[in-house]
């Protein structure tokens, strides 16, 4: 073994007792308390060159000692696990990713466990709009090579200033058509599967045959909520982790909630919650009727929606770290640019997931 | 005062009455709300407010049904209008052209919705549309930008960069396509954004920045600059273009996305009223001052950094969001601008730096030009 030091990992003497490794790619910090300059030395050494015999001996340290103190870094993620960098097929495309998911493993092996998980998993994106079209191109350019796209609209040149990967020459066309162009402009070889369907209750039983790891709800025909329903239904049903995406109109600025079924709260789970907090009484609140209306979008806070759409996605394919939008949804305000989370609870009267649910684990 | 104009509730607003006394107006884009208290005869007024009758038709319903005065509609009218509630019903095509109209007309409600009326959203749209900005640096970040901003409805760009499309691109770059492996990519990029919208002009200048060079030709017939050029180094491009940039009063974008900020928000900076480049530097010198990274020992380093195009669209769709604000006008830019801030990967949880404006500053410091 040649242990070397990861190439995004910053070592900075904090005080004579403190050293601190600083991961440039999660700007995560690893701290540890030392005696004196021994440990930062041989750390500074890890040049990928060198035998832990030969480090052990210009260092004046026990092989033994030497060992844990590699192991501890290695667990961390502080040295580096993409070499040899040959046992990645791709790495010459999407060595920027390897080495990102990198920072999470803790050997080499677990590494390319997780770049093998998350490029050969399969993704259902339900709605090529204005979050899922960017999340599709995402995940197509972190190295995911299946992909299921359902939409059955066509492009209007309305979508073009919220909506990636489609072009004035574009309309009219199908959605799903001109996304799996654009998608294998980026990696040729990719699987990519269409429907033209929209979505509504039963019309996700065609994917029944299909293994599918991951599902993201982009759409909000007829309303977000009963897409999220249907789609957490057949998510719960199938034990397949979900994203409401989010962003959608008349929700904007919502960033939805990351499911892994049974393990966090579900949809129902969530509509129950909110069903609860947003108590309207029909007899004292009304709703006044405005005619004719049209809703307003706004592309680059949907695109940033669908930035963290797709690093949750990320997180639940690889497996790299737990997802963050577990049990909350957020909130994006354009006036702080800042995001207000909303905890969730997984609820023991869920009819979906809870004690009596319909779909719990037997 | 309001004779024979049209009124109707904005679009994006919806109306929720409790108990017959509380109105509440639900921002539908920016899911804000606002609550007034309210009578019967206003709310007979509302139900008049239609897009249909004209404030004469109004007055005399009101008058002859219900009894109310000219002058308490006139105070209810002013009330709505102040709060953004109501708009009124107008040609437009006199304005903008009807085709242009049809295809922003999302995103111009949505302006409409921070502004008074829908005029005023339509003319939001104008400003965007007749805004030149240069992109210094076309890689991942720099070319996402120009592509959101295109999309947005600019249509002049200036876009400088020197480098290569190359295949590892692929990971990062949304204006990537395989075939477009070894091109410039200031010509690849400006190819896409012709796709998206082929009535726009785009400006090349396929250069790297020496300090010899002088690019403040360039930045003069700017109306924003936005840096993302890491080559030589980001915090000297920065510091280069932002002094030019301040003495022509120009506002610029420095934009986070690069190395070891992956998710970094960036920065706008508003000469005299945001800290300039010059004032972030220093509040680095000083926060920073015991913050002395040792010498790395892997050597050619820079091919193993990391990456991921969902973080980079994270950084150029906040970028995106900061200057179409300010161009657009959306917002008092001088109460609501941001300072440089940081998404984490991990908890998805934004964390600004503590940051203010220098008054000794040697860039901007002294006089409040904006004041002037």
């Amino acid at each position: 073994m040649k242990p070397k030091l990861s190439s995004t990992t910053s070592v900075v003497k904090i005080s004579d007792s403190v050293l601190e490794f600083f991961k440039t790619n999660t700007r995560e910090q690893v701290r540890i308390k030392v005696d004196d300059d021994t440990i930062m030395n041989i750390v500074l050494s890890l040049d990928g060159s060198k035998e832990l015999n030969t480090i052990s001996e210009e260092n004046g340290i026990q092989y033994d000692s030497l060992v844990s103190l590699i192991n501890f870094l290695d667990n961390k993620g502080v040295l580096d696990h993409v070499d040899p960098k040959s046992d990645f097929d791709s790495y010459t495309s999407f060595r920027r990713v390897i080495h990102f998911l990198s920072d999470f493993s803790g050997s080499h092996d677990e590494l390319l466990a997780m770049w093998d998980k998350l490029e050969n998993s399969t993704v259902l994106i339900v709605g090529l709009g204005a979050v899922g079209s960017w999340v599709a191109c995402n995940l197509v350019q972190s190295g995911v090579k299946n992909l299921i796209l359902m939409d059955g609209d066509t492009v209007d040149i309305t979508n073009l200033h919220r909506q990636f990967g489609y072009s004035e020459g574009d309309v009219g066309l199908k959605k799903a058509d001109v996304l799996e162009k654009r998608l294998k402009e980026y990696v040729a070889d990719i699987n990519v599967m269409k429907s033209y369907d929209f979505l509504d209750d039963g019309t996700l039983s065609q994917f029944d045959e299909y293994d599918i790891d991951l599902i993201i709800n982009c759409a909000d025909k007829p309303t977000v909520d009963m897409t999220s329903l249907w789609i957490g239904e057949y998510g719960m049903k199938r034990s397949i982790p979900h994203i409401v995406g989010g962003g959608y109109n008349l929700h904007l600025s919502l960033i939805g909630q990351t499911v892994i079924p049974n393990k966090t709260a579900c949809v129902k789970c969530f509509q129950m919650q909110l069903e609860e907090q947003n108590k309207i009484d029909p007899k004292r609140v009304k709703k006044l009727a405005v005619k004719n209306r049209k809703v307003g979008s706004f592309g680059p806070m949907c695109s940033m929606i669908a930035s963290m759409v797709g690093m949750e996605a990320i997180k639940v394919l690889s497996g790299c770290t737990v997802p963050a939008n577990i049990n909350r949804r957020g909130e994006f305000d354009i006036y702080s640019m800042d995001i207000t989370y909303h905890e969730f609870l997984r609820r023991d009267d869920c009819e979906w997931c809870g004690k009596k649910g319909r779909f719990i684990d037997s | 005062m309001m004779i024979g104009i049209i009124y109707k509730i904005k679009d994006s607003v919806d109306l929720f009455l409790s108990d017959d006394t509380i109105l509440t107006a639900y921002f539908m884009n920016s899911r804000r709300r606002k609550s007034f208290r309210i009578n019967g005869e206003m709310i007979h007024l509302i139900e008049q407010i239609d897009g249909i009758h004209t404030t004469e038709q109004i007055y005399d319903i009101m008058e002859k049904q219900y009894s109310v005065s000219k002058d308490s509609v006139d105070r209810t009218l002013s009330m709505l209008l102040s709060n953004k509630i109501i708009t009124e019903v107008k040609d437009l095509s006199e304005i903008i052209d009807t085709v242009d109209y049809y295809r922003y007309t999302r995103q111009i409600n949505y302006f409409s919705e921070f502004l008074g009326s829908e005029e005023e959203g339509v003319l939001a749209q104008k400003k965007v549309m007749s805004s030149h900005i240069g992109i210094f640096g076309c890689g991942a970040v720099g070319g996402n930008i120009a592509l959101q901003l295109v999309m947005a409805g600019v249509r002049e760009l200036t876009l400088y960069d020197m480098d290569i499309v190359e295949e590892s691109d692929v990971s990062r770059h949304m204006y990537y396509s395989s075939n477009s492996i070894g091109r410039n990519k200031v010509d690849v990029l400006k190819d896409q954004l012709l796709k998206v919208d082929s009535n726009i002009i785009v400006h090349t200048i396929c250069s790297s920045m020496k300090p010899s060079d002088d690019i403040e030709p360039i930045i003069e017939n700017l109306d924003f600059a936005v840096n993302t050029l890491d080559e030589p180094y980001i915090g000297y491009t920065a510091s280069k273009i932002s002094r030019i940039c301040i003495k022509h009063m120009i506002p610029h974008f420095i934009a986070g996305g690069f190395d070891a900020h992956l998710a970094s928000t960036g920065e706008i900076i508003i000469p005299y009223v945001t800290p300039c480049v010059e004032c972030y530097a220093n509040h680095f010198k000083e926060s920073l001052k015991n913050w002395k990274p040792k010498k790395h020992p892997v050597v050619r380093r820079e091919t193993e950094i990391g990456g991921l195009a969902s973080m980079t669209l994270f950084s150029t769709s906040f970028a995106v969001i900061e200057i179409i604000k300010y161009i657009a006008g959306l917002m008092e830019a001088k109460e609501n601008y941001k300072v440089r801030g940081e998404l984490l990967f991990t908890s998805l949880k934004i964390t600004y730096l503590n940051v203010s404006k220098d008054p000794n500053c040697p860039v901007c410091g002294g006089i409040e030009k904006n004041e002037a």
